[in-house]
């Protein structure tokens, strides 16, 4: 497969496996480090059954940015959970706007525009649809 | 009454199995996982949704990766259809969680039954087709639409050594499909990718091994337009959702590895059983 070398423009196909296995990858990790953090060091009001857990519903996704990573930086295994789910929800997100980028470097703006189009569903549920849900 | 930890635990191995039989019955994991933390677990409906939801984001999006790098998927195909994918995901969620929220959650029960059916369904009929090898149909007759979106393409087929070119046919019900395959991954918390390969390959004739590669792929973009949805809805939670996705994944790959080994025949058409058996309980539940 040298022929594939001597072309300067990158292979979309290479291109999106790295996204998707990266992503993947970091966010099992980030993961992984929370659920260890967890059983090594329990914060003190960590319920002690599931449905304590539902009721109290601990542990609720934050929307705030600076609660999230303040919670990472002092290692509470919730935000560090939390932080891994987001990237893992963030990677096809990712992979969609990878190709958005890729077709309009081929210049070809039928993809560009379908592309386009999945990304503004993605983000519409993201910030349209999740806020109305969790409002209600 | 078992402490959490002793869930954690439990959670991470169940989900563990789920992603193990899911990889060699050929459905994904989420289709047991929903089913074990519900019978099982008695967790109710909508979080085990939101945290299966998160491990078919994380299989999907794990294993497209190998089949992308190496050109089976078709990308041009799995974008143009993810348009109606996602539009469906988004209906799906909005649909479950207004069902669940007005008492009506027994109904997703029922439904989910009958999903696992239809899987049960497929995976012995493609048992059989497997059998008899060589009896795909491949289109390779040019139509408007597909010539229009360029939704074609040529694969290497590494038992016939021969170069296939395809043509996607009927493109029109296939995006369709794939509208109605975003609403039930979205609704049950599945890949909903049985579905998807209908789409591909019933309908788009497209050859088996680029059906199921493509769905993959899609799968994961599917899950994510839903799992926002789910994730600040608030019915993700972290400490359910972490287990069952690192345990799910774990899983998924162990069991991918089996398979390229052995060919598991017959433990297969006990996995379809197996699924049949979860129907049965899923629809025992959701009955008043």
């Amino acid at each position: 497969m040298t022929t594939r070398r001597s072309r300067p423009k990158p292979d979309m196909n290479v291109v999106i496996s790295d996204v998707l296995k990266y992503g993947v990858l970091a966010s099992a990790i980030i993961i992984g480090l929370g659920v260890l953090i967890l059983f090594l060091n329990t914060p003190q009001s960590f319920p002690s059954t599931t449905s304590e857990l539902l009721a109290m519903n601990y542990g609720k996704p934050t929307l705030d940015l600076s609660q999230l990573l303040s919670g990472v930086a002092s290692a509470n295994p919730v935000y560090v959970i939390e932080l891994g789910l987001i990237v893992l929800l963030a990677t096809p997100v990712a992979r969609v706007a990878a190709s958005v980028l890729m077709y309009a470097m081929e210049k070809d703006k039928m993809y560009v525009a379908i592309t386009l189009f999945v990304l503004i569903v993605l983000l519409f549920g993201l910030f349209v649809v999740g806020p109305i849900e969790a409002a209600a | 009454m078992t402490g959490i930890f002793e869930y954690i635990v439990l959670m991470l191995l169940v989900s563990v199995i789920a992603g193990l039989i899911g990889a060699l019955v050929g459905v994904g994991g989420g289709i047991l996982v929903v089913p074990a933390l519900t019978l099982l677990f008695g967790i109710p409906i909508q979080y085990a949704i939101g945290a299966s939801i998160v491990s078919v984001i994380a299989t999907s999006s794990g294993s497209a990766a190998a089949y992308v790098r190496d050109h089976i998927t078709n990308l041009r195909i799995g974008m143009f259809l993810e348009i109606g994918s996602t539009c469906g995901a988004i209906l799906g969620a909005v649909a479950s969680i207004s069902l669940v929220r007005s008492g009506y959650s027994w109904t997703v029960f029922l439904i989910f039954g009958a999903m696992l059916i239809v899987s049960a369904y497929s995976s012995a009929v493609r048992l059989r087709k497997e059998r008899k090898m060589g009896s795909e149909i491949i289109n390779q007759r040019p139509n408007r639409v597909s010539e229009r979106l360029r939704l074609s393409g040529e694969y290497y087929d590494n038992a016939t050594k021969k170069t296939v070119g395809y043509i996607a046919d009927r493109v029109y019900p296939a995006f369709g499909v794939m509208f109605v395959a975003g609403v039930l991954s979205a609704l049950l918390g599945v890949g909903g990718g049985v579905l998807k390969v209908v789409g591909l390959d019933s309908y788009m004739k497209l050859p088996f091994k680029v059906s199921t590669t493509t769905s993959n792929f899609m799968i994961g973009v599917t899950a994510a337009a839903s799992t926002t949805i789910y994730y600040i809805g608030g019915f993700v939670n972290p400490i359910l959702a972490a287990p069952v996705a690192i345990g799910v994944l774990i899983g998924a790959f162990s069991g991918t590895k089996v398979l390229v080994r052995t060919r598991p025949g017959p433990l297969r058409w006990l996995f379809v059983a197996v699924l049949i058996i979860i129907a049965i309980e899923m629809v025992h539940e959701g009955l008043p």
